[in-house]
């Protein structure tokens, strides 16, 4: 099994060695870091900009691209929280609370140079997990009927949207109106048109890239304009030598390098659960463990260390739900899926085995794009430091331009940017109503899966929804998503009565 | 009874829901063992609806009350990002030139090519910043022309006629 791994693995290096693979998981991981250290810029808008660009492309260069997007912006986006104590980028931001005062204390550089260590070590545990892991969880997902499959989406779904940010409940709705959005269109068991009011263009249903590009571009820009201030360049000198730690400051980084490590490598298996919840539980776990906890909030090396190493490796690990079971675990990777399905690629168990080069070419992609970022990072941090600087003002202008022509490209129709248009619009309302549409795009990209998996085991079981706890695969699956539902009754149970005493 | 964020959502939603619902009605139904077209929609948008009564039905009725659900400021494990999640109230001048810049691109592309589309879109988009200048949002849109130029037609092949009149090609 180990010796499999490690063959296929070699074999992934062979393609991710290719020239053209290699120029474009560079371009990503670039991009990604340029992306990841611009407050206002996430890897979301990012990865849905260049969404259109990718669909000439081959498919292992376009998933390696866009993947390097990601987790190159986690390597950008602690920059801006250590030394502006901006928490723009959501997983970064508890890094904010011990990696600003490091700063403040004129130890900004070590903190860097402690993340760019600590997100290393993250992220090989994590790529290590995915090329270990995720050929068992396929064996075992070969097992899996519609019933099961369903059951798994379900958890998915639920986890995905009430784990997150706001309210469960306001997350739900979001699911749920993405799985709205996702079946709009041509049904594909009848050929009957839903959702589409009798416009011509609607009958394929709303683009992926519209829906992206609306909610986290436009949505997000109308939100944001005139409210991020430009950035003095003041103080904005860090070098190389900087980023060298002391002795002592390693020596307390390394064990929380470990911890978070393994934080966020448990934080990858559970679905819904993505890295900035990884930094969180890490965070509060040095907290809890530490024998001096009013370190803490005033420049605490650990604070730094391990929420970087569990963010990183919870990113590398996000992979496997995405890429073993064709079930994404939040909106980036229902972005990746929605890439793989333009490319033409089925996603679930069989992509391993149907597509051995874009499974193991990106695992070996990853080591070569967290390589490349380390080298990209500690020379030149300067330069990272200095991007920062550039005004919001020059930025979102570009990006909208960047947006309308991107969705012209995918359809080669002005109707798609009116699209994009109103479903930011629409966007934007919900933000204002304290809605988080992240997970719209998981039940998006979900949606008509769930239904032609539903109808499929409702047609098997001749209508008996009692199949969905007959069955051990799925109703532990239910099961678990029932803890989760409760669990978070719980939690809402006692805020309540906290707020009420 | 004051209306506020979290029941504003939750009619929202239940607008939304009872919208799905009456759509998936003109489909036929089915049964769970034949769903037909309908089936699913309706069954989402009662779930929708559903939600919004919930989210009506537990919004606290004070809208003074709703920072407290958010931790206390001074709780240093909670996450500090929560700042984002307040949304700040509309900036007019920047949504309106955000607004008018994508429909300015529809338009303007739509009669005059990508060149004209693109400087109009980015320029009108730069001037919702209450800090840009004339000057600069020219230049900035002069960038982007040349890049629409430069990189999306000369090397991806996006189908967009640079420059055209409404009565006939130049």
């Amino acid at each position: 099994m180990v010796m499999t791994a490690l063959n296929d693995l070699w074999h992934g290096f062979g393609v991710a060695f290719e020239p053209h693979n290699l120029m474009w998981c560079f371009i990503g991981v670039l991009f990604g870091n340029f992306v990841g250290v611009l407050p206002g810029l996430g890897p979301m808008a990012a990865i849905s900009v260049l969404l259109p660009l990718t669909f000439s492309m081959k498919p292992v260069a376009a998933i390696l691209m866009l993947s390097g997007i990601y987790y190159g912006a986690q390597y950008g986006g602690a920059i801006c929280s250590i030394l502006l104590n901006l928490p723009v980028h959501p997983p970064h931001a508890v890094t904010c609370l011990d990696g600003y005062p490091m700063t403040l204390k004129g130890r900004g550089g070590a903190a860097l140079g402690i993340t760019m260590i600590a997100s290393f070590i993250g992220a090989s545990f994590g790529i290590t997990e995915m090329i270990f892991f995720a050929p068992v969880l396929v064996g075992f997902a070969f097992k899996f009927g519609p019933s099961d499959i369903c059951a798994l989406m379900l958890l998915g779904l639920l986890a995905g949207s009430t784990l997150a940010r706001s309210s469960p409940l306001k997350g739900i709705a979001m699911t749920v109106l993405g799985l709205l959005f996702g079946i709009a269109g041509t049904d594909i068991n009848t050929a009957e048109q839903r959702f589409t009011f009798g416009i011509l263009h609607m009958a394929d249903g709303i683009e992926i890239v519209a829906l992206a590009l609306g909610i986290f571009g436009i949505a997000e820009f109308l939100k944001c304009v005139n409210y991020i201030k430009p950035i003095a360049p003041k103080d904005m000198h860090v070098s190389m030598r900087d980023m060298l730690p002391s002795r002592e400051e390693l020596k307390t980084a390394f064990p929380a390098m470990w911890r978070g490590t393994f934080v966020g490598s448990l934080c990858a298996l559970i679905p819904g659960t993505g890295p900035t919840i990884a930094s969180f539980v890490a965070y509060a776990l040095e907290k809890k463990i530490t024998r001096t906890p009013e370190r803490f909030g005033h420049g605490a090396v650990e604070g730094v260390a391990s929420p970087e190493a569990s963010t990183h490796s919870s990113v590398q690990g996000d992979f496997i739900p995405t890429m073993s079971l064709g079930i994404p675990g939040d909106a980036v990777m229902a972005l990746i899926l929605g890439a793989l399905i333009i490319q033409g690629i089925t996603p679930g168990p069989q992509l391993v085995r149907e597509h051995p080069d874009l499974f193991w070419g990106l695992i070996a992609s990853f080591w070569i794009g967290n390589i490349l970022l380390i080298v990209l990072n500690v020379p030149l941090i300067g330069i990272w430091v200095k991007l920062l600087t550039i005004p919001y003002r020059y930025l979102y202008p570009s990006a909208i331009f960047f947006i309308c022509i991107g969705v012209y490209s995918t359809t080669n129709d002005l109707f798609g940017v009116g699209e994009t248009l109103l479903i930011g619009l629409f966007g934007y309302v919900l933000l204002m109503l304290g809605f988080h549409p992240a997970p719209m795009l998981l039940g998006f990209v979900l949606g008509p899966r769930f239904e032609e998996n539903f109808r499929r085991a409702m047609l098997i079981s001749d209508g008996d929804l009692g199949v969905f706890i007959q069955r051990p695969i799925s109703a532990s699956f239910l099961g678990i998503a029932v803890m989760l539902l409760v669990g978070q009754l719980y939690v809402w149970a006692q805020k309540r009565r906290a707020k009420a005493g | 009874m004051s209306l506020n964020k979290d029941k504003i959502a939750g009619l929202l939603l239940i607008l939304l829901g009872l919208g799905a619902y009456l759509e998936g009605r003109t489909h036929s139904l089915g049964t769970l063992t034949q769903m037909g077209s309908g089936y699913f929609p309706v069954a989402l948008g009662l779930v929708l609806l559903l939600i919004g009564c919930l989210l009506f039905v537990t919004a606290s009725p004070d809208p003074a009350d709703e920072p407290a659900t958010q931790p206390h400021a001074t709780d240093q494990t909670e996450p500090p990002h929560l700042s984002l999640d307040h949304c700040p109230p509309p900036d007019w001048r920047g949504i309106g030139c955000i607004v008018g810049s994508v429909i300015s691109f529809i338009g303007v592309g739509h009669w005059f090519g990508l060149i004209p589309a693109t400087w109009v879109c980015v320029f009108m988009a730069a001037m919702g910043d209450r800090t840009s200048t004339y000057r600069e949002a020219a230049l900035l849109s002069l960038l982007m022309c040349a890049l629409a130029v430069g990189l999306f037609h000369m090397v991806l092949h996006v189908q967009f006629p640079l420059i055209q009149f409404p009565f006939g090609k130049v």
